[in-house]
């Protein structure tokens, strides 16, 4: 298709629409819209998108709009929506019934701030809230980052030995409204990229049956340890479908996580999303200055990529998160999944809350929470920005 | 007649409204503040609840107690608010998408139960605060931003809803005639029960700015001959043609609140047997030996 000058609305919209076209010889595709800022501009582009075998329904509120995803998709059509904050936050109950359906729907969460007090800039608290759904989650830094990992999500998705939703997360505004020049994906690969949608278990006239129905708790345990087992068969799902994405687009995109500049570094920052983006220039620029430090973006969540960021890691002295988030009487949520993997390490460990509600965290401040992190001889409860700074 | 110690401007908070240039919810505003004036009301003692959209901006506007709650969730919080502190003026106020789309099933529950509070929607039709999609007052064919090539979906009468629903007050109103739906208002406020008042409130922005005249000129009032009391009669005056807009109370009556409910039962339980005291409360649970 070229390259496009479009907001990450437009393109998370384009390439769900592709996506859901490329069912068409199969089962075709469906979805509930319902808007709230700031991902509106998704489901007002699937409106407009003139599916060949495929619907995309208005429907009354979010958690309608995942209830039609989970109908569409246990009756085999490929399944997708879009929301954001207080959106997600109502549509939790579905959420979950659809990780725990095993559906390959797949969501975009344009992560903006839960409220009361109402807010609607960028946090990660919303989707964070769901991280526990049985849902794979990705953290996007750029639009190209959007559009590779939407396509790649419906592959992983898709594949039989996950069988698993996905949540494909970009900032509120930074990302959703902001343009960004962008190679968006053209429908005649598109189609051979994505295979049909097959859900092995969908409803079908040879095989009536009610799912969902009351369980014993041994039944119910092994389903839950069935739902771990395929998170844990994410890592080879995901290379191949990097790899088949690379040789069907010719781009190699992110993995779990992005490293740069790790192998020789004493001083590791962690970051998500565009804060990430920030980060690296900031990172690159002390480099420069000859500082040993490096950076890793995490990206997808959930799973969470335990041994690839143990191995980037490496033999760091210190390490600081970056967290747009905050678990209330804990501290940042990527900051407690780092913690859990580094538990029976001796490196100092220091978490920075950052940008909650959407304050801007610029290089500056980025510069003076590594002048803070170099400074400690010892970790300290979760900071903020404003006493990191 | 007693003269008000209040005017309308002592119900103006210090916050400047940010709705659109006009948007017909100014006009909802100041026949709020004239209501509240003429009927006397504390405002220390009356509570505006609100969802989100537009319109549910209005608690922040109103310089009395309120809540700027939840998507569609005004009315279980109002209902809270009444049971709590049945002597309160509790009024619910918000848009056609928050109390018909995502609200709609509270709609139902609050009008059955006959909750004692005053229910103003605010209706232009559209989801106005994202940007003009359809709702479900949206008539059907019109094209908005998610429904590009016309509406194929029936649109809802919330006068119709609210009779079906067993509101014991129901009236519609439109913003452009601030008189009228001030002594509407009043009336829903004085109601013992669920009073619901829909406003027509043009959306400039979304509907057009031909959506004021048209509504201006398909305004009729309800005949004089009229009953209230007559929920058939009320039906009629629902679901109209597109021509025709009849302003006034369409139906009203009376049967006991929630509140009223509340009270005999309590009052019955406590006719039965007096509390329990302390001592015989600590003997009842008390671990076994």
């Amino acid at each position: 298709m070229g390259r496009t000058l479009c907001t990450g609305n437009y393109a998370a919209g384009h390439t769900l629409a592709v996506a859901g076209e490329a069912n068409r010889a199969a089962r075709g595709c469906c979805g509930g819209a319902y808007p709230i800022t700031p991902q509106t501009e998704i489901i007002e582009y699937l409106r407009g998108f003139n599916f060949r075998k495929g619907r995309i329904v208005p429907v009354e509120s979010e958690h309608s709009a995942m209830g039609v995803c989970i109908g569409a998709s246990l009756s085999g059509a490929r399944a997708f929506t879009a929301s954001s904050s207080n959106g997600l936050a109502y549509m939790t109950e579905n959420v979950f019934a659809a990780g725990y359906y095993r559906l390959p729907i797949v969501m975009i969460a344009v992560n903006r701030t839960l409220g009361p007090p109402w807010n609607i800039w960028v946090d990660q608290g919303d989707s964070l809230a769901l991280r526990d759904a049985a849902w794979l989650q990705f953290y996007c830094h750029s639009h190209q980052d959007l559009v590779d990992t939407i396509a790649i999500a419906f592959r992983v998705a898709e594949d039989a030995r996950v069988m698993l939703p996905v949540m494909v997360a970009m900032d509120g505004f930074v990302t959703s409204h902001t343009e960004m020049v962008v190679e968006l994906l053209d429908q005649e690969r598109v189609d051979r990229y994505l295979p049909p949608c097959e859900v092995p278990h969908r409803v079908q006239h040879s095989r009536p049956a009610t799912i969902g129905n009351l369980t014993w708790p041994r039944e119910t345990e092994r389903h839950r340890r069935d739902i771990q087992e395929a998170m844990e068969r994410v890592p080879a799902v995901l290379d191949e479908a990097i790899g088949e994405f690379e040789s069907m687009f010719g781009r190699r995109a992110d993995g779990a996580i992005v490293a740069e500049q790790t192998e020789d570094a004493e001083t590791i920052l962690i970051a998500s999303s565009t804060m990430a983006a920030t980060l690296r220039g900031v990172v690159r620029a002390r480099r420069l200055r000859g500082e040993r430090i490096g950076m890793i973006r995490i990206k997808q969540f959930r799973p969470f990529p335990r041994s690839e960021l143990l191995r980037a890691i490496g033999g760091a002295r210190r390490v600081g998160v970056l967290d747009r988030n905050h678990s209330p009487g804990s501290g940042g949520i990527f900051w407690n999944e780092v913690a859990a993997t580094l538990h029976s390490s001796d490196i100092l460990l220091q978490d920075y809350i950052a940008g909650i509600g959407g304050g801007d965290v610029t290089p500056e401040i980025l510069d003076s929470i590594i002048d803070d992190l170099a400074s400690r001889t010892a970790a300290v409860d979760p900071l903020w920005q404003e006493v990191a700074v | 007649m007693t003269c008000s110690p209040y005017s309308p401007n002592d119900y103006k908070s210090d916050l400047k409204p940010v709705w659109c240039p006009g948007c017909g919810d100014f006009a909802v505003l100041n026949s709020v503040y004239r209501a509240l004036a003429d009927l006397h009301r504390e405002p220390h003692e009356t509570v505006v609840v609100s969802g989100i959209g537009c319109s549910s901006r209005l608690p922040g506007y109103v310089d009395t107690y309120g809540f700027n709650s939840l998507h569609g969730r005004a009315l279980p919080i109002a209902t809270g608010v009444k049971l709590a502190r049945p002597n309160l003026t509790v009024l619910a106020v918000g848009g056609d998408g928050d109390g018909i789309a995502i609200g709609g099933n509270h709609f139902m529950h609050a009008a059955r139960r006959n909750v004692d509070i005053a229910y103003f929607m605010m209706d232009n039709e559209i989801y106005g605060l994202t940007k003009g999609q359809a709702a479900p007052t949206t008539p059907s064919g019109d094209k908005t931003k998610s429904t590009l090539y016309g509406n194929p979906e029936v649109s809802v009468d919330p006068c119709g809803l609210a009779i079906s629903l067993g509101a014991s007050w129901v009236a519609r109103a439109f913003s452009g005639d601030v008189k009228g739906t001030t002594e509407l208002m009043k009336l829903a406020i004085s109601h013992h029960g669920f009073a619901f008042l829909n406003i027509i409130s043009p959306c400039v922005t979304w509907r057009g700015d031909d959506q004021t005249k048209e509504l201006r000129a398909k305004q009729r009032a309800v005949p004089a001959e009229h009953d209230r009391s007559d929920r058939t009669a009320a039906l009629r005056f629902t679901n109209e043609d597109d021509d025709r807009m009849t302003v006034g109370v369409l139906y009203d009556t009376q049967r006991p609140t929630l509140v009223d409910e509340m009270l005999e039962i309590r009052d019955k339980a406590i006719g039965i047997a007096p509390p329990p005291g302390r001592e015989e409360i600590l003997r009842v649970f008390a671990p076994a030996r």
